[in-house]
């Protein structure tokens, strides 16, 4: 937009200088913006579109956990690396479609992938030739791929190795209750007859028929059924009955 | 028992006390501490909150003190040194009950026990141990 202002231009468009000059770095045009400069500027609409930058895979990066900000409907109009000498259109500069440069892998990116890459046991070598090129000469598009189909295995790995229905758990004794359940869950498969004591002295017993974390509830002798709360139990025991 | 076990009991025993109701009588701002130490055992080792407590259940300072000391990982410390030693425990129950035995198991919330040889194990519900032998 060379030979024109950014307050001309803000006078030629009606938008504001703040939003031009983010335009300038980078943001996204407004669909609305689109014409409003091309008339300002006196070029075509398309001209403007060409130097937007196709949107990007509305996906999430997996390197960095971040969102892509833009939305996919928004084309960029971001400012070519090194512009060829641009044409003049009516006393007003406007670069033609740059040639695409795929930018280089990001930092996070190349972390990221040594991360992976020791996580998943992978030698220097083998990553390598995983990745058909050292990881410093990838592009981040390829990198951001490479990322995202490895982090997919492995996730796809986890759902696999977990039973149905089984809830992440601390590996230490003092965070689960996994041993009381399944002492639960084997006693009430056996049908077994479960005795327990309370705080207050009261002894209750009768078939295990269900239980929760915070509860047991038996099916008493004449029918009925009980459930207790386990802060009211001081201790219980579970027999299997003789047939 | 477990500071936090013990304190559980208490407001239990008084029916009508809600935790933010406690924090109120209390005088403390909000309800976070005293939850940290009911719900999530937490020492938080503020002995003016202690002495209200006592005064406010009617109970001596010590005996709050005292389950202090008798916290869930002395439980766990003492659970794991028996079991590995292959030696029997020996836990006091609020029944009054003292069982000993065999430890098999422990989680967050249970104990198995073998009291004696081919009978099944008795379960003890952690918050039901009110003391056991103290380490030193």
């Amino acid at each position: 937009m060379k030979g024109l202002t950014l307050e001309q231009l803000q006078v030629r468009t009606g938008i504001p200088v703040p939003v031009l000059r983010q335009y300038e770095s980078g943001r996204m045009l407004r669909p609305q913006d689109h014409v409003k400069l091309a008339r300002a500027l006196s070029v075509g609409v398309e001209v403007l579109k060409a130097r937007s930058d196709p949107p990007p895979p509305p996906s999430k990066s997996p390197d960095t956990g971040r969102r892509n900000p833009l939305p996919q409907s928004r084309p960029a109009l971001r400012p070519a690396a090194k512009p060829p000498a641009p044409p003049k259109s009516n006393g007003v500069d406007i670069a033609p479609a740059a040639p695409k440069v795929e930018p280089p892998i990001r930092e996070a990116q190349l972390r990221a992938i040594d991360t992976l890459a020791m996580k998943l046991g992978m030698l220097p070598e083998e990553l390598a030739a995983d990745l058909g090129k050292p990881a410093q000469q990838l592009s981040a598009r390829e990198a951001r791929a490479w990322l995202r189909e490895q982090y997919e295995r492995l996730s796809s790995q986890a759902s696999s190795n977990k039973m149905p229905g089984q809830a992440r758990r601390a590996a230490l004794p003092e965070a689960v209750d996994t041993f009381e359940l399944k002492y639960l869950t084997d006693a009430q498969r056996a049908g077994a007859r479960l005795t327990a004591k309370l705080f207050n002295g009261e002894m209750h017993s009768g078939r295990l028929i269900g239980f929760s974390p915070y509860t047991l509830t038996l099916r008493l002798d004449d029918g009925h059924e009980m459930t207790l709360q386990k802060l009211a139990i001081a201790y219980y025991t579970c027999a299997v009955e003789a047939a | 028992m477990s500071l936090g076990d013990h304190l559980r009991f208490l407001r239990a025993l008084r029916h009508e006390d809600g935790m933010n109701g406690l924090a109120a009588a209390l005088g403390e701002a909000d309800a976070r501490k005293l939850r940290e130490i009911e719900y999530r055992y937490r020492d938080l080792s503020d002995e003016d909150l202690v002495r209200k407590l006592a005064a406010y259940y009617g109970a001596p300072v010590e005996e709050l003190m005292w389950h202090r000391a008798r916290s869930r990982r002395a439980l766990s410390d003492y659970l794991l040194a028996v079991h590995a030693e292959k030696r029997p425990a020996e836990l006091r129950l609020r029944t009054g009950d003292v069982l000993t035995g065999r430890v098999v198991w422990w989680d967050l919330a249970a104990i198995g026990l073998e009291t004696a040889d081919n009978q099944p194990i008795v379960v003890v519900q952690r918050h039901a141990v009110v003391d056991w032998p103290l380490a030193g």
